[in-house]
């Protein structure tokens, strides 16, 4: 199997001028590979270094040095330094994120922010809805919610939407910060049966979960990280036995 | 492709002098010459806007980016710089009265922050639509009824209202016909100036919405100027912060907003209430 990213001493430092100009570490010296189409969990204590990691992927955070090789056939982008406009036609196009939060214009009902993605790549708006609200009936989002505003919602509903928002466009590279934290169990279980029908699509995940159920169920490898550093890349299985050891 | 390419847009007001630049800006911690008096609006301004990008430029009050915009949208006169146009295979700046008229008719649609300056309230809101109509070429009466029909749909404006005169028009009703102005001849480049400004916080957001729907179906090239950090969050793909007539940090605004790196920046987004 080949690699989709090749993440090479990737290190992060914030230069907190409002606070005397302190450094504070984010990543330091991360290095791993991301296989094509795997199920890659990333686990840790909070402030470990888990959603900086994948901002620094997505370019949310600028790294302050290493590599981010992102492959695709032939073609090789470093993430980390790319121009602006390649990382916005990466994240139209093929690299989706979906954050802890829902950042979204008020007032628009949820659908339509699903649906918004998949207009933006071309969708007719009668498909692009269509879509979005078979994901969000997947999600188990009540169907009296779908023409509301998400900015009423309870978090696990809000987080169902964030979650169908970031899948719908089908990338083929999906960051998921805890896209599950706030969901039911039956509801999670139906979220991660929506994503192991993607992977088997043939999109790669790269996920944050606090969870461990979840890493166990759905995790190819499991990057483990503490103190802004990776101290170890498992095998799921290897995972599973120590989990249940 | 790129639309746009501004290079060292300088805008001094007074005489100005050969200090006027070193003299001002962040560093200085002002923007008015000491030796001279002038008022340095901004200064070696330079970006690059592409084909479908919404570009935003963030700042307080005063720290030049309604400049900017007045400079671009051919209201305010640079004291210096370039800005090459790609609709016009040239500078902007060098044109003359006749080609920017033309500019503003065809190429550069403006929003403006206050309405009195984007509209004319004695006309009815249709008409205020028909007139930047008819400056590009339009002659045909029922053409323009329907064009102009078709604009108040695209920016939800009730069409029964078209005949009315545009100060009997909510606030955000003018904001939007506004909005259905500056697209009517299909510009290749908008100009935003504080969309939000002055409008209801429940209309604020349909707005924005309608316009980003608009903005990502035509492919507009936009630039954004506000100084609500939400606004810019919501509708710009990069973004400019500006300060005391310089811009300070550039970058993804998702980059800007959660990995500031300047250290104004990084009091801007930690000031958000």
């Amino acid at each position: 199997m080949s690699d989709i990213l090749t993440i090479d001493g990737l290190t992060k430092r914030f230069e907190m001028h409002v606070i005397d100009g302190r450094e504070v570490a984010g990543l330091e010296d991360v290095t791993f590979d991301v296989r094509d189409g795997e199920f890659l969990a990333v686990v840790g204590e909070s402030g470990s270094g888990k959603s900086s990691l994948l901002k620094c992927i997505h370019r949310t955070y600028e790294p302050t040095s290493g590599t981010v090789e992102y492959r695709k056939g032939e073609q090789t982008v470093d993430l980390a330094t790319c121009d602006e406009r390649t990382v916005l036609a990466l994240r139209g196009a093929e690299i989706g994120y979906a954050s802890q939060f829902l950042h979204e214009i008020p007032r628009v009902p949820a659908v339509d922010v699903v649906a918004r993605p998949l207009r933006e790549q071309g969708k007719s708006p009668e498909t692009a809805r269509e879509i979005a609200r078979d994901l969000l009936e997947t999600l188990q989002l009540p169907e009296e919610l779908f023409e509301a505003y998400p900015a009423t919602f309870s978090g696990g509903e809000r987080q169902r939407v964030n979650l169908a928002r970031a899948i719908a466009p089908r990338p083929r590279l999906l960051l998921l910060d805890e896209p599950t934290s706030a969901l039911d169990p039956e509801t999670r279980e139906h979220a991660l049966d929506l994503l192991e029908s993607y992977l088997d699509s043939g999109t790669t995940v790269v996920g944050v979960f606090h969870n461990r159920d979840v890493v166990e169920r759905i995790a190819d490898r499991v990057v483990e990280m503490d103190d802004a550093r990776v101290q170890r890349v498992l095998d799921g299985s290897a995972y599973r036995e120590e989990v249940t050891a | 492709m790129t639309v746009l390419d501004v290079s060292n847009l300088t805008k001094i007001y007074g005489e100005g002098c050969p200090d006027c630049l070193d003299l001002t800006g962040p560093e200085m911690g002002r923007n008015q010459c000491p030796e001279c008096g002038s008022v340095v609006a901004c200064a070696d301004v330079d970006f690059e806007v592409f084909q479908g990008e919404v570009l935003g430029i963030v700042g307080e009050s005063g720290s030049g980016k309604s400049s900017v915009a007045e400079m671009l949208s051919l209201d305010l006169e640079a004291t210096g710089g370039s800005v090459d146009y790609h609709a016009i295979d040239g500078d902007l700046l060098e044109t003359d009265y006749q080609q920017r008229r033309e500019l503003q008719d065809f190429h550069v649609g403006m929003v403006h922050q206050h309405v009195r300056d984007g509209l004319n309230l004695d006309f009815s809101g249709g008409g205020n639509v028909a007139e930047k109509l008819l400056s590009a070429g339009w002659r045909d009466y029922g053409d323009i009824r329907d064009r102009v029909r078709e604009l108040f749909e695209d920016t939800e404006v009730p069409t029964d209202r078209m005949d009315d005169a545009t100060d009997t028009y909510s606030g955000g009703m003018q904001r939007r016909v506004q909005i259905a102005k500056a697209i009517a001849n299909d510009p290749s480049l908008v100009v935003l100036d504080e969309p939000t400004t002055g409008l209801d916080v429940s209309v604020q957001a349909r707005v924005l919405d309608m316009f980003r729907e608009i903005q990502r179906e035509q492919g507009l090239a936009t630039i954004v100027v506000s100084h609500d950090l939400g606004v810019i969050r919501l509708l710009a793909d990069r973004t400019l912060v500006m300060r005391q007539g310089r811009i300070v940090e550039r970058g993804l605004t998702d980059r800007v907003m959660e990995d500031p790196h300047h250290e104004y920046t990084q009091t801007l987004i930690n000031s958000v209430i």
